[in-house]
């Protein structure tokens, strides 16, 4: 990136907008990754035959998903006008198909649930329980792919990584969830994918950051930093935890998810607020720009 | 002067005419040739009186004549005021800065730049001695939605609210959108804005209501420099091109052609509001080579669709270690 | 309106004896048959091209004034294409696309007789019936009370000494000899160098005269929201002025505050061997409307031309702090810290 001191500006002026998003969205994507990795976990741990891992994944993902539409629709300039979305299917628009996405996933995952509570058509619940776990992988990292296509530099130029960090979070999120709400001998594999989900957010926000080079500033300073910082700490600390004493009774691997849940919203808020740093900065933009062009212009060809 | 709109080479045409439209209608355009605005902003007021759009907050801001900042849901057309010392300018056109061409022979007459304070060939007499003042330029430029012949907003509107026209112009239904604010950050140009007491996003139609019936836009016909000017795009094409050249001719430093699909306007294939600038476009507030980054939709989505099976494939291995 | 309360169809209806009223005569008739004829909104494509249906001019819906100028002395457009108000020689009446602006039924040709007074001596041939002679005037061979060529005059408080003559201002300007329209020493007197800046005021595009009424429209109030003023990099460094902070002017009426506008735009001048800084104040603020400020004119004293009478806004002395004003006493106090030449030198027409 060019130093500062030569880039220009007018006024220092933003030349993009700032999202005008609030609070919902970073929780949003963070109920929304809940509810799609648990589904996709209460399908793993019933194909595994472990059914109380199952019931306890089939519960946090309904509950999450009846959490989430209410998120989206509340970030609404005109939420009563929430169903236009419906008007449309449009591949161009991450937030169409992700509308879509939890259109169908959350009838799915909530059915399953309380079909499965009820004992009701098992036939039926098995249904909804595939498409639930089939679509999860999509709930988890659709919303990453929204803050990717967007001008913001931080968030646009992560877009290889963003998904990752997302899918990650998502896992070690659900995987400390159940951790919590799932006896300890029944947890295993809660307790394992909290680690690898944490172990793959942390891994891919590293490459992120590393690969954003002087764009990823945000995630140093202010109120990104903190949150990265805190996200990083949450959810080492936590993961670990639950790893390595998470077996041994209810309460570490109790203590040990609250940290890793912690940790995975600290890190949609780092990434949150990192698109809103980046995005008043005009020397984000314009560097990256102005970057993209001397690389064009170098270019041979 | 070419009539046809250059195309740079292995991009999809530049559409010249809205599709899926019959009859086709010509693709409308705004040239905005900056070299002759007075900075008067009748533009700015006929705009938010045809379209009876609200006024911003009062806000002085000490940035030269500028109180309104930037385009927004309140102001779709946005003049900016931008000080400058000639001196430096010109030194810096001599040493290459300008992505543009513009020779360093400084005639500043009849491209209304001539610095109030005192033009340099003037030889007044002495009376006007400050280093810091005089020799001045004072650039303005009135902005406006792009109309993007891919247009990042539109692609990611998921309610169908912002829709091509017939003249190939980019409009939000009012009655359709539901504020979902996606827009706002996927525009490269920062044009896009929700209203906070409406809840709706408004830009720029291109008075899609008079071009409707054969009339120009309100900015167009309130602009008593014909600094704004608007017709068919290849129109407002060679326009630009042939007054460029006028002014490269002037030597009036920093002259820049924005907006051409062959140019910087490429990474949105072409906008449907040329400009023509005295210097680059971030002075101006403007992003130098912006992108709509729906075009990278492919790769984003690979990259989910990687990360969705990471996640797949870490529950399939915690699950496969047995319960404990 | 008439005493009966119906409106008054054109100014020919006013009466001096009571049984009409007019706020302004120009406006007379723009309510005509009771219809708000300002409102009117009949598209262009269904009229002739002056559109006297859109909207109302005034005076009389006369879309431009002196149009008898048009027509040549015998009442034929100078130009068919442009053709607009022309004589009808068979009606016997001034006709044509726009309302004439002249005696409807005084013929071209027609002679005044000599010795008649206002209208009446003007002539068929005269479009300019404002004028006592009903002519355009490109040089004006009488009258002038300072003529009849121009010359420079310093203006009546300036820091400088008139490099021309001996004659510093004009010696036919009127002056006010009240102590609230006090003057600043001028170049020469004691206290001069109370007063070391020159101030000048000036109209922006997005305001109307003292903006009485731009400031009530948000459109245009948005523009320009706050009285400020303009003051080069050196002026603003000698007298600790910050960009987008405030200043105090002062001159011996008062003092006025502004927030600080530094722009390179402003030069500093060099005049008679010293450097002059400047202020510039644009004058549409006051305290009414949507946004309010100190009015530049307060600042201003009367010192008029002699001819017609327009005081000396356009360059004063003046002094430049750092800050808001104080107000009220305060206000006065510092007011009077500054020097002030009252009561006035007499070197003018002084009028009590
Ligand atoms: S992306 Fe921005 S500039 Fe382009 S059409 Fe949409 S609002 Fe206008
Ligand atoms: S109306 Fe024309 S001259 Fe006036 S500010 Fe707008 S573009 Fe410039």
């Amino acid at each position: 990136m060019v130093p500062a001191a030569e880039l220009r500006s007018y006024y220092d002026r933003p030349v993009i907008k700032a999202p005008v998003w609030t609070w919902e969205i970073p929780w949003y994507f963070f109920v929304g990754g809940l509810a799609g990795a648990s589904a996709v976990l209460a399908a793993g741990a019933r194909i595994a035959g472990q059914g109380r891992l199952a019931r306890s994944a089939r519960l946090a993902a309904g509950a999450a998903t009846v959490v989430s539409p209410a998120l989206l629709v509340a970030d609404l300039g005109r939420p009563a006008r929430f169903h236009h979305m419906l008007r449309v299917f449009k591949p161009t628009s991450p937030m169409s198909m992700g509308t879509w996405v939890l259109t169908t996933f959350g009838p799915a995952a909530v059915g399953s649930a309380a079909l499965a509570e009820l004992r009701w058509l098992p036939g039926l619940q098995r249904v909804a329980e595939g498409v639930a776990a089939a679509l999860g992988p999509g709930m988890a990292t659709y919303t990453a792919v929204l803050f990717a296509d967007t001008a913001v530099p931080v968030w646009h130029e992560a877009r290889r990584d963003l998904p990752a960090v997302f899918a990650g979070s998502a896992a070690a999120s659900a995987g400390a969830l159940a951790a919590i709400t799932t006896p300890p001998r029944h947890a295993g594999p809660a307790r394992r994918l909290t680690l690898l989900g944490s172990a793959l957010e942390l891994g891919a926000a590293e490459v992120m950051r590393h690969r954003l080079g002087d764009l990823g500033e945000p995630y140093e300073q202010g109120d990104a930093g903190r949150f990265a910082r805190a996200s990083r700490l949450l959810t080492a600390a936590g993961g670990m935890l639950v790893a390595l004493a998470g077996r041994r009774g209810r309460l570490p691997a109790a203590v040990g998810g609250t940290l890793v849940l912690a940790g995975s919203v600290c890190q949609r808020w780092a990434v949150y607020r990192a698109g809103f740093a980046s995005a008043a900065d005009p020397r984000y933009v314009v560097g990256q720009q102005r970057a993209r062009l001397r690389a064009r212009a170098g270019a041979p060809g | 002067m070419t009539a046809a709109v250059d195309v740079p080479e292995g991009r999809r045409t530049l559409p010249l005419a809205a599709p899926g439209y019959e009859p086709p209608q010509p693709r409308m355009a705004f040239f905005t040739d900056t070299t002759v605005c007075i900075g008067c902003k009748a533009c700015e007021v006929a705009c938010k009186e045809w379209n009876d759009i609200p006024e911003t907050p009062f806000a002085w801001t000490g940035e030269s004549y500028d109180n309104t900042s930037a385009l927004g849901a309140n102001t779709w057309r946005h003049v900016a005021f931008i000080e400058q010392r000639l001196p430096q300018i010109t030194r810096e056109a001599q040493e290459g800065r300008f992505a543009a061409p513009g020779d360093e022979r400084v005639d500043l007459a009849g491209v209304g730049t001539s610095g109030l304070a005192g033009d340099p060939g003037a030889g007044s007499p002495g009376d006007v001695g400050s280093p810091a003042g005089g020799d001045i330029r004072w650039l303005m430029s009135s902005d406006v939605c792009k109309h993007c012949t891919t247009a990042a907003c539109l692609d990611v509107c998921p309610t169908g609210a912002l829709f091509k026209t017939e003249f190939a112009t980019v409009v939000v239904q009012p009655d359709v959108c539901n504020g979902c604010g996606y827009c706002v950050p996927a525009c490269p140009y920062g044009v896009i804005d929700r209203r906070p007491d409406d809840g709706r996003v408004w830009k720029c139609t291109l008075c899609y209501d008079r071009l409707k019936v054969g009339a120009e836009p309100a900015c167009a016909k309130a602009c008593p420099t014909d600094s704004i000017n608007v017709g068919t795009l290849e129109a407002m094409t060679t326009m630009a091109r042939e007054r460029l050249d006028e002014v490269v001719a002037a030597g009036v430093p920093g002259a820049q052609l924005y907006g051409e699909p062959g140019g910087n306007g490429h990474g949105v294939d072409g906008t449907g509001a040329l400009f023509l600038l005295l210097d680059d476009p971030e002075v101006y507030g403007l992003p130098p080579d912006p992108i709509a980054t729906t075009k990278h939709l492919p790769s984003m989505w690979r990259a989910a669709a990687v990360a969705g099976g990471l996640l797949l494939a870490a529950v399939a291995a915690a699950c496969t270690g047995g319960r404990r | 309106m008439r005493a009966d309360g119906r409106p008054v169809s054109g100014i020919a209806d006013l009466r001096d004896d009571g049984s009409t009223s007019c706020g302004c005569w120009i406006y007379a008739g723009c309510y005509a048959d009771g219809v708000n004829q300002t409102r009117r909104r009949k598209p262009g494509a269904e009229q002739t091209w002056v559109a006297p249906e859109w909207g109302w001019a005034w005076p009389a819906n006369r879309r431009l004034l002196y149009n008898r100028a048009s027509a040549d002395p015998q009442g034929s457009p100078w130009s068919q294409r442009k053709a607009y108000v022309w004589w009808d020689a068979e009606a016997g009446r001034w006709t044509g696309q726009d309302v004439p602006d002249f005696p409807a039924t005084l013929a071209p040709g027609t002679e005044a007789e000599p010795g008649a007074q206002g209208v009446d001596a003007i002539g068929g041939g005269d479009p300019f019936i404002m004028q006592a002679d009903g002519k355009g005037w490109l040089y004006a061979p009488t009258g002038l009370v300072d003529g009849p060529l121009p010359t420079h005059y310093e203006p009546h408080e300036s820091p400088v000494a008139t490099p021309l003559d001996g004659q510093q201002a004009n010696p036919a300007r009127v002056l006010y000899d009240r102590k609230e329209n006090a003057y600043n020493p001028t170049a020469g007197e004691a206290g001069a160098e109370a007063y070391p800046y020159v101030m000048t005021t000036y109209r922006l595009t997005e305001h109307h005269t003292a903006g009485g009424m731009s400031r009530t429209l948000g459109h245009l109030a948005e523009l320009q929201p706050e009285m400020f003023c303009e003051v080069g990099p050196e002026l603003a460094a000698e007298r600790g002025l910050e960009h987008g902070g405030w200043a105090t002017i002062v001159s011996s009426r008062t003092a006025i505050e502004a927030r600080v506008l530094v722009t390179d735009r402003v030069p500093v001048l060099r005049v008679g061997g010293r450097t002059l800084h400047q202020v510039g104040l644009p004058y549409h603020w006051g305290s009414k409307g949507l946004v309010t400020g100190d009015a530049a004119n307060d600042l201003f004293g009367l010192a008029l031309d002699p001819n017609v009478n327009i005081q000396e806004v356009k360059a004063a002395t003046c002094d430049v702090l750092a800050g808001r004003r104080p107000h009220g006493e305060a206000l006065r106090a510092l007011v009077e810290r500054h020097p002030s030449n009252y009561p006035a030198h007499r070197r003018g027409t002084v009028t009590t």
